[in-house]
């Protein structure tokens, strides 16, 4: 036997798939940049996690106030080394510079010594046994 | 090619798990769908919760997951045949076409928002990947993971080790076999989850009803801005909302088989159990659950041999997470009670609430719309809708989204930020599961042609 569809299920079908089709073909997302720049810290970084141990833990010391972004990024970046305050204790510090500073002076200062530079700002000193 | 063995593995032991537990569901493909995308899950949760027993005892990860797979493989499969082939007409056809469109669309915009941000957004790099760097690590090292040196700078993005663990450790797994931290591994977990999501929705909603409602389910699940956006941030909230759907699903597939022996019901308890090892608002979900279950055989409305067998399945992830929460990362309650008497929280979180449902789609194209064409076109189905199992999962969800009101009313932190910040995300848990029980009670296309028989034509006498 053949059977009718109901008008009102033509109708409701017919808007499913009317919307279904302008919803995907509208959905379309445009590329999309990392606010956080993980990537790119990561390509900073990668001296560094090539060079420390992976049981170390480093405390952070910036020219720039650091924000959380930052902090979190790079505790990513490094993990599985912790980042950790100044107030742990720890032998090596993690750098990272916007401006040009002199790190000999800048480590001298503290009684810490330069053990590498990296590029774009990122140093690695220690802290001289006492 | 061992990132494929790699990934492939949970598929497999999970597709083989379900595929014993549940008789064979026809039609065959949509058997097969439902059967790996179920399995694709519970592979994930069973080798995390596998690395995590053995990061606790004795290691031995490759041995014991060869073992696990030797061990569903010979597992005595459930023989009965349920279901029937059914014919596609037309209209399910064309709903199938735009289905793949945009199924296509969602690849192409997962995969650019993956390429533009490959670690993720910032939970999945500053929580659940920072944890499963710790996790891959050989030894003891994997402790780090809950270290409060992880904490140890100021602020409200602590790094959380009281959060469950089940992503972390799946992705730590995969980190550790391949032996390097490729991006691709968290990429590949959020895809999964994601297409298992729609394609176990599509899959159910076709066995439990119709092709057409299969996939009117899976176009609004398509829809909702708040589940896609959600599906490559590499958080654990779409991976939360599978297991959540699982749960539903599998308790629905019980109750289509009420004569069988039940063992849906031991994958539904170990599918709320994952929610409990996925995230925190899991836990709510599996205590939920339970106690609707309870309620249910109290009420002679469940047998109690079902509500037994859901806490077989219950049992393992449940003890795992409560061994984490007491011995490896005890967390602390954020409860504030003296925001319960504020009117005005209650009408900022319901505005909210509002917002976010309204901004689930753009203008016209929103599920809400495409739920009332449903309606409109299928009308209710009065069976489905007595269905006792099916009225309790509508109560759970319904229970979840109280749930989720009271945590945003006693939340100790600044109320809008806490909304801003993770209102969308818990409402994209609840969305899949919900779009499964509102399409459940739909009638089908086939039932409304079927109702109105075309009279034949009269012949004209000369």
């Amino acid at each position: 036997m053949n059977y009718r569809i109901p008008l009102r299920t033509v109708i409701g079908l017919s808007g499913i798939l009317l919307l279904a089709l302008y919803s995907s073909l509208q959905s379309s997302t445009a590329a999309v940049n990392d606010p956080a720049q993980i990537a790119a810290l990561q390509q900073r970084l990668q001296g560094v996690v090539r060079d420390v141990p992976r049981d170390a833990m480093l405390a952070y010391v910036s020219d720039v106030a650091p924000d959380e972004s930052t902090i979190y990024g790079i505790q990513y970046v490094l993990a599985p080394r912790f980042i950790v305050k100044d107030s742990r204790p720890h032998r090596l510090v993690l750098g990272n510079f916007r401006q040009p500073v002199d790190y000999a002076e800048f480590a001298r200062a503290r009684g810490w010594i330069v053990v590498k530079e990296y590029p774009q700002g990122v140093v690695l000193f220690e802290k001289r046994p006492e | 090619m061992i990132f494929l063995i790699t990934v492939a593995a949970p598929v497999l032991i999970g597709y083989l798990l379900v595929r014993a537990l549940l008789p064979t569901l026809k039609p065959a493909w949509v058997g097969i769908l439902l059967t790996l995308s179920l399995g694709a899950g519970c592979g994930v949760a069973l080798l995390s919760l596998l690395r995590f027993l053995g990061q606790i005892t004795i290691g031995a990860f490759w041995i014991s997951e060869i073992v696990l797979l030797c061990g569903v493989y010979f597992l005595r499969r459930d023989d009965r045949v349920q279901g029937e082939s059914r014919a596609i007409n037309a209209w399910g056809w064309l709903l199938g076409a735009v289905l793949a469109v945009a199924v296509g669309m969602q690849i192409v915009n997962f995969s650019r928002v993956s390429e533009g941000m490959p670690h993720g957004q910032w939970d999945a790099w500053a929580i659940w990947n920072l944890r499963a760097a710790f996790l891959a690590e050989p030894g003891a090292a994997w402790r780090g993971g809950f270290s409060p040196l992880l904490s140890d700078f100021p602020g409200n993005f602590a790094t959380h080790p009281d959060y469950p663990m089940l992503l972390s450790e799946y992705v730590a797994r995969c980190w550790a076999l391949t032996g390097s931290r490729e991006t691709a591994v968290p990429i590949f977990v959020a895809a999964l989850f994601s297409f298992a999501t729609v394609a176990l929705l599509v899959s159910a909603l076709t066995y439990l009803r119709s092709w057409t409602i299969g996939a009117i389910g899976g176009l609004i699940l398509l829809s909702n801005a708040t589940f896609t956006l959600n599906t490559s941030t590499q958080y654990a909230d779409v991976p939360l909302s599978f297991f959540f759907l699982a749960t539903g699903v599998l308790l629905l597939l019980a109750d289509a088989d009420r004569e069988g022996p039940g063992y849906a019901m031991i994958l539904a308890g170990f599918m709320a159990g994952c929610a409990a090892w996925t995230k925190n608002e899991g836990l709510v979900f599996a205590a939920v659950v339970s106690l609707a279950l309870c309620i249910c055989v109290l009420l002679g409305k469940l047998p109690a041999r079902r509500l037994l067998l859901f806490c077989s399945g219950l049992a393992l992830p449940l003890a795992v997470v409560i061994y984490f929460k007491i011995v490896l990362a005890p967390g602390s309650l954020p409860v504030s009670l003296s925001h319960i008497g504020e009117s005005a929280r209650y009408t900022q979180i319901l505005t909210a609430f509002w917002t976010e449902a309204c901004s689930m789609g753009a203008g016209l194209s929103h599920p809400a719309a495409y739920l009332a064409l449903a309606f409109l076109a299928l009308g209710v189905s009065p069976r489905f809708l007595q269905s006792p199992l099916l009225r309790v999962s509508l109560g759970i969800w319904i229970t979840m989204l109280a749930a989720y009101f009271v945590v945003y009313v006693v939340t100790p932190y600044d109320l809008a930020w806490h909304l801003g910040s993770s209102l969308g995300r818990v409402l994209t848990q609840l969305v899949p599961g919900a779009t499964l029980l509102l399409l459940a009670i739909c009638g089908t296309a086939e039932q409304t042609s079927a109702a109105t028989p075309i009279e034949p034509k009269k012949r004209k006498r000369n």
